[in-house]
């Protein structure tokens, strides 16, 4: 365990709700080394999500303990955790999650900028992360001049360009039809092999999850 | 289909109030103009008997011959009674030595005035007194500035008379608050003791008529003016009906209807431009609702009449709000009327229906036309192309805004007709809000061009740039906050550059070097006394001018015809009742100081022809332009003139100037007295004045130090004081302003609405942005740093964009009103401090709740 990039320790989640908490996590340890790649698959409503969330500090845990390189990341206030996502974490979303107003190439600087990154050097990296996927022709183009496979590896591109030790990715090919998503997982992949961060992916997809070295199964909350 | 409706009316209640709320404002300032406009036409009209004191008034500067006394011996024999009164103005003083002598407003009645309405006196029925002796009744105001009470003895003209008692009220008369001079009543017995009544005297003869009960006392009044006028046919006589009198405050309300018409649909025009905007954001987000509706089996027409009942809907909760409103702000203005000024008007204003229903239709129709081309264009995307994500916006409607705009010019200028009946202003407000419109427009675009080439400087930290982008990069949500604050704010700061304007001017009428009284009736013989008074008494050379008095007998072969009012617009109106009235025509063979030559020539001395040099504002009022051939009647003889110059006169110079100016030759020999004018004040003696002047008293002592000579040596010519006329003025004025500058600060805080609205639309983007920056590692610092670097970004593009249009529209107003511009750039920067801090305050505050949204949850939302 103190090999562990990313350390869960029993974490619970509930919610509120009007017959009572909703428990939607129920004690769930598992831990990311670093490079490993994790395939978190599961059925609607099982937590897959929620449990992402934690992983990145979206969220906090209702009991249970997160620990990142053996640190304990609960006493982080929310620009504490902010900080430390920014340094640690890349994430890509479902939908590609891009800022509307601004370029591909301005949305991939984010994280860079967000870091404290000289200008010249970061547009330099995010031109490049940008290129090896395949988008050097759209670095000015704003998110809605893309197709739904562009913006997709944008926010991947995002997610790498500062090099972050972990990626979580929530069913990033999702919203995908069938080839652009197998296009879209052969570029995380590639990307991921390239940069040697460790891979959480939720996916509903077994032959994604297959694609990654280990996989956790949640059911009802639980892992299976 | 009304059921859908009425669902989701329901669901989206929050927004559409929105909606409707930035128009309800414009509304409910029209509808409380209407209202309150109402309120006071009606108070003039219902107190038009009581101001008159009669039903019908014959009036005329000379004494009436035998012609009227026969038309009049017509009517009283048919159950009318009639009374004459005396009027003119003259000097007032207390008994003694010590008694300053001051102007006043004579009325010298007979037994049985006033036929309609009442004169109340303290103690009661002093009035009844007027007829037993060598009394008088002085008004409050005379009463005061004399020191006199019952029982106190004044001087008036050669008569010492005895103050029955104080006019404690007055039916009508509390409605017009200005008056230069306070009124005295006498016996009419008495004018001529009084020695004021000779030749040259500014009298007003009148002849009172009550006509016998009618049950339309109104149109009985006007049948009975137009047969007299019919029968005297008199060009010096004025026959005016009860509900025609008045005209002073009947023009001041039609002026007080332009005004408040203006700005109030300046306030209404922005909140139409706020909801425009607001309708389009709504539309654009229910692209997807109309597209699940179709794929469910609605129709493009049904998809068409769901959306327009919503967008009515919002017109119609608009109206009903703008008149409500409206209601209450009228009945506040009444109540502030009445109480501020004493004001004699309505208790509370009653909810007009015609107000009401002109504030729900407008609305209605102004919701229809800002959405019609939007609803088409959402009735007209295919379903399928929402639905797979292709369309995520309504396409833009190029047609349907050029159209909008066309319609919407004409629109305001038939509006603003309608309601002031003047082409000329309804011309005026339409070119200056399509301009200013068109300017702030272009204006907006370049501050936000300007903006995201900041947004590109090398080395901005983080949250600048993003805030810079923020702002730029979504025009269609800045845009519109941008123009009406910048609207607002340059409405509100062109008026106080106005009134700055104004204020200055006035304050140049009143500077030390500067005339600040007048001498009026000065009688030939007695010109070289008075001028010697005004000489011992005053500082340096006093001003004096003949003047002639004259009526315009023909313009271009044709005799000025008088046509019914009704049928005239405001220019008309203004036009006929120039024309119509008396002339005072004076005769000189070179410019006075306070004249510049416009167009044409001016004569030399010795001039025979007969020649004629308008006062340019005059000529443009009355129609009248070079080479006019006109005909004077001056006092019974022709005298013609051909118009060969036109001259622009600073009335401000405090000095005699005339609208009309002949050769001397021409009317040297008419009969005439001279008015003049002096300085006597003197606030920088000590330096510059001789031993002579040293000996004299100062300032108002000296003053009335001349009054008393004056009085003395012409007891007939009467002092009026401009520096008290300007204080009323300026009075007046100042309520005027600060009024029209409260609606200017509506018309800002619909600016503000429409920050808040555009943030409240656009608060889902807002919040998913903020809930990725926060997922990629961003604090709430950057969050909060980016907005604020927007909203005060457009602080300063509202600042710049207010201070260019308060400069150009009060340039623009002052030209209108015939001010010198005088432009005020610490004062203006002070007025729009709040534009540079308000959006920011309103800014973070309606973006709070995205700082402290969960992002997890607010990205799940998203998904």
């Amino acid at each position: 365990m103190s090999d562990a990039l990313l350390a869960l320790e029993s974490v619970e989640k509930s919610y509120p709700a009007p017959g009572g908490a909703l428990r939607v996590l129920h004690g769930v340890s598992l831990s990311v080394g670093a490079g490993q790649s994790l395939a978190v698959v599961g059925p609607s409503g099982s937590g897959k999500s929620t449990l992402l969330g934690l992983m990145a500090g979206l969220e906090r845990p209702s009991a249970g303990r997160l620990r990142w390189r053996g640190r304990d990341l609960s006493p982080l206030s929310e620009d504490g955790l902010a900080s430390w996502r920014r340094e640690s974490v890349g994430f890509v979303f479902q939908s590609h999650r891009l800022v509307s107003v601004l370029s591909a190439l301005e949305n991939v600087l984010l994280p860079l900028e967000l870091a404290g990154v000289a200008p010249g050097e970061a547009r330099e990296r995010a031109a490049a992360v940008l290129s090896a996927l395949g988008l050097a022709a759209r670095l000015d183009h704003r998110p809605s001049q893309l197709s739904g496979g562009e913006q997709q590896r944008v926010a991947i591109a995002r997610a790498y360009v500062h090099a972050p030790p972990l990626i979580l990715a929530d069913e990033p090919t999702g919203a995908l039809d069938a080839d652009t998503a197998s296009a879209v997982l052969d570029s995380l992949l590639r990307l991921n092999a390239e940069k040697g961060s460790a891979l959480v992916l939720v996916t509903h997809n077994s032959e994604a999850a297959g694609r990654l070295s280990r996989r956790v199964t949640l059911s009802g909350g639980r892992v299976a | 289909m009304t059921r859908l409706a009425a669902r989701l009316i329901r669901r989206r209640w929050a927004r559409l109030l929105f909606l409707s709320a930035c128009l309800a404002a414009g509304s409910a300032f029209l509808a409380a103009g209407d209202i309150l406009l109402a309120a006071l036409g009606g108070a003039v009209a219902s107190r038009a008997r009581d101001i008159l004191g009669a039903d019908l008034e014959l009036s005329s500067a000379r004494p009436f011959g035998p012609a009227v006394d026969a038309a009049l011996a017509g009517l009283t024999a048919g159950g009318a009674r009639a009374t004459s009164v005396t009027a003119f103005s003259t000097m007032l003083s207390a008994e003694g030595p010590a008694g300053v002598p001051r102007l006043a407003s004579v009325r010298a009645v007979e037994p049985g005035y006033p036929l309609r309405g009442t004169v109340d006196t303290e103690p009661p029925g002093a009035i009844a007194r007027l007829f037993t002796g060598d009394a008088c009744l002085l008004d409050a105001a005379a009463a005061r500035q004399h020191g006199a009470k019952p029982g106190s003895r004044v001087r008036l003209g050669a008569l010492t008379l005895t103050v029955a008692g104080v006019v404690t009220r007055e039916s009508g008369r509390t409605l017009n608050r200005f008056q230069l001079a306070p009124r005295v009543y006498m016996a009419r017995a008495l004018v001529e003791r009084s020695g004021l009544a000779r030749f040259g005297a500014r009298i007003k003869h009148e002849r009172l008529i009550a006509l016998p009960p009618s049950r339309e006392p109104e149109s009985a009044a006007r049948a009975a003016a137009a047969g007299l006028e019919a029968r005297l046919a008199d060009p010096y006589l004025s026959v005016t009906a009860f509900s025609d009198a008045e005209p002073t405050t009947r023009q001041a309300l039609g002026r007080l209807t332009n005004y408040f018409t203006m700005v109030s649909l300046v306030t209404f025009l922005l909140g139409a431009g706020a909801m425009a905007s607001g309708l389009a954001a709504f539309l654009d987000e229910e692209l997807e609702t109309a597209a699940v509706l179709r794929c469910l089996g609605l129709t493009g027409p049904q998809t068409r009449s769901l959306y327009r009942t919503l967008c009515l809907f919002v017109g119609l909760q608009a109206g009903v709000l703008g008149a409500l409103g409206g209601w209450a702000l009228a009945a506040a203005a009444l109540a502030f009327l009445r109480r501020g000024f004493g004001l004699e008007l309505p208790a509370s204003a009653g909810l007009d229906p015609r107000a009401a229903a002109e504030a729900v239709l407008l609305a209605a129709a102004c919701a229809w036309a800002v959405s019609e081309a939007k609803v088409r264009a959402l009735a007209g995307v295919p379903p399928l192309e929402v639905l797979r994500e292709r369309a995520e916006r309504l396409p833009p409607t190029p047609r349907g805004t050029a159209a909008l705009l066309a319609a919407a010019a004409a629109a305001v200028y038939a509006y603003v007709l309608w309601k002031t009946s003047s082409a000329d202003t309804a011309r005026w407000f339409t070119a200056a809000v399509t301009g200013t419109s068109a300017a702030l427009t272009l204006g907006c675009l370049a501050s936000l061009r300007a903006v995201a080439a900041a947004a590109r400087r090398p080395g901005l930290p983080l949250a600048v740039r993003l805030g810079l982008i923020s702002l730029a990069r979504r025009p269609a949500r800045s845009l519109p906050f941008l123009f009406t604050l910048a609207a607002g704010f340059g409405l509100l700061g062109a008026l106080d550059l106005v009134r700055h304007s104004l204020a200055k001017e006035l304050a140049a009428g009143r500077a030390a070097e500067r005339p600040e009284l007048f001498l009026v009736d000065v009688q030939r013989a007695q010109l070289d006394a008075v001028r010697g008074l005004a000489r011992r008494w005053g500082r340096g050379e006093p001003a004096f001018a003949p003047l002639i008095r004259a009526r315009l007998a023909a313009v271009n072969g044709v005799a000025p015809a008088r046509r019914p009012v009704d049928g005239l617009g405001q220019e008309g109106r203004a036009r006929q009742r120039m024309l119509l009235r008396e002339f005072n025509l004076t005769y000189a063979d070179a410019l006075n100081p306070s004249e510049t030559l416009r167009a044409g020539a001016f004569w030399g001395p010795g001039e025979q022809a007969g020649l004629a040099s308008l006062e340019e504002g005059f000529a443009k009022r009355t129609g009248l332009k070079l080479g006019d051939r006109l005909v004077f009647d001056v006092q019974g003889r022709p005298v013609s003139a051909v118009v060969a110059s036109l001259r622009a006169v600073d009335w401000l110079a405090m000095r005699p100037n005339f609208f009309v100016v002949l050769p001397t030759a021409v009317l040297e020999k008419a009969p005439q007295h001279h008015i003049g004018s002096l300085t006597v004040r003197d606030p920088v003696r000590s330096a510059a004045s001789t031993a002579s002047e040293a000996a004299l008293p100062r300032d108002s002592a000296r003053s009335d130090a001349f009054r008393r000579a004056l009085a003395e040596a012409a007891p007939n010519v009467s002092v009026i004081d401009a520096g008290e006329a300007l204080d009323q003025v300026s009075e007046v004025l100042a309520v005027l302003l600060a009024a029209l500058k409260g609606l200017a600060w509506f018309c800002v805080a619909v600016g503000l609405l429409v920050l808040a609205g555009a943030l409240a639309l656009g608060s889902r983007e807002r919040r998913a942005d903020a809930a990725l920056l926060r997922a990629l590692g961003a604090g709430t610092r950057l969050l909060v740093g980016a907005d604020s670097t927007a909203f005060a970004a457009a602080g300063l593009s509202t600042f710049v964009l207010g201070a260019g249009a308060a400069y150009g529209l009060g340039a623009l107003l002052a030209a209108r009103l015939d001010v010198a511009f005088a432009p005020d750039a610490p004062g203006l920067a002070a007025l729009l401090a709040s534009a540079l801090l308000l959006p920011p305050a309103v800014g973070l505050g309606a973006s709070a709740p995205a700082y402290r949204a969960a992002p997890l949850e607010t990205l799940r939302r998203e998904e």
